[in-house]
């Protein structure tokens, strides 16, 4: 089914529209939000969430732009809208406010899974380096680098021109390797 | 090309967990099934919650009132015990 044939069906609120666009796209939704959160319940929560609203949201969808970007956008937004939450229930776990159930579900431990287990250490560094870099420099280089999205495809996204990108993960790269340097980690 | 070059190229795809379909569906109809029912509630509340203030204001009335009642009625009581008391006590002084 082309994506034109598949937005009407969407928009008719068609069921067998909606699989296809789950069996489409899962992997990429999925990729982008493991990527990012590095958990797998919580990549899988995610990926239903952004179908979910890309289900009820669908009529507002104006075609400016291809569906995937579509659904790039809304799966990016979800997924550092959970990190805010995620940071704060951080928070409250070090003052001991969480309850039980909370804990076990916003208390993990990150480790990309499609990271080998030689270089978890430098997974654990190079994610703690991404997350202090300013937010635009973050997706940029998540987007480029571990999705693997060409430059294009981002500064659609990211509703910003190529160069912007380019400039972004030039910056994001530069703060990293520099980082890198003063732990003596390139050498 | 450097570690971090060389890390960012190593990354392997991840598959999801099968049956995302089914998964996304069930999800679907769970949230629907809870707004339905709170909406439900929340109408079944509306009434709930007028009776409940109609009975608290007319409990609260009516415990007022008999407030009142007793007080007056237990100061009415005081007086008349103690005029007696007065009384007994000025017969006694008397004799």
């Amino acid at each position: 089914m082309e994506n034109d044939d598949l937005i009407s069906g969407l928009k008719k609120g068609e069921n067998e529209a909606f699989e296809i666009l789950i069996e489409k796209y899962s992997g990429l939704v999925f990729n982008l939000s493991i990527g990012i959160l590095r958990n797998r319940e919580w990549a899988d929560d995610i990926s239903q969430e952004v179908f979910i609203e890309v289900f009820r949201s669908i009529s507002k969808f104006k075609e400016e732009s291809s569906l995937e970007t579509w659904i790039y956008r809304i799966t990016l937004n979800k997924c550092l809208n959970f990190e805010k939450k995620q940071k704060r229930f951080e928070l409250m776990d070090g003052f001991k406010l969480l309850s039980l159930e909370k804990k076990e579900y916003w208390i993990r431990e990150q480790s990309h899974p499609g990271i080998p287990e030689e270089r978890k250490v430098m997974e654990r560094w190079i994610y703690g380096q991404i997350r202090k870099l300013p937010e635009s420099q973050r997706i940029a280089l998540t987007l480029h680098k571990i999705q693997g999205m060409r430059q294009t495809e981002i500064a659609e996204v990211m509703d910003v021109s190529i160069s912007a990108v380019e400039s972004l993960v030039f910056r994001a790269m530069k703060n990293l390797k520099k980082m890198a340097k003063k732990e003596g980690l390139l050498n | 090309m450097d570690k971090i070059d060389d890390f960012f190229s190593q990354i392997d795809e991840v598959k999801p967990k099968p049956f995302m379909k089914t998964r996304v569906f069930q999800r679907m109809e769970s949230q629907e099934v809870s707004s339905r029912f709170l909406n439900w509630n929340y109408e079944l509340l509306k009434p709930i919650a007028l009776v409940l203030i109609i009975a608290t204001l007319n409990a609260g009335l009516i415990l007022g009132m008999e407030a009142d009642l007793s007080s007056s009625g237990s100061s009415s009581i005081f007086e008349m015990v103690s005029t007696d008391q007065v009384s007994t006590e000025l017969l006694i002084f008397e004799q």
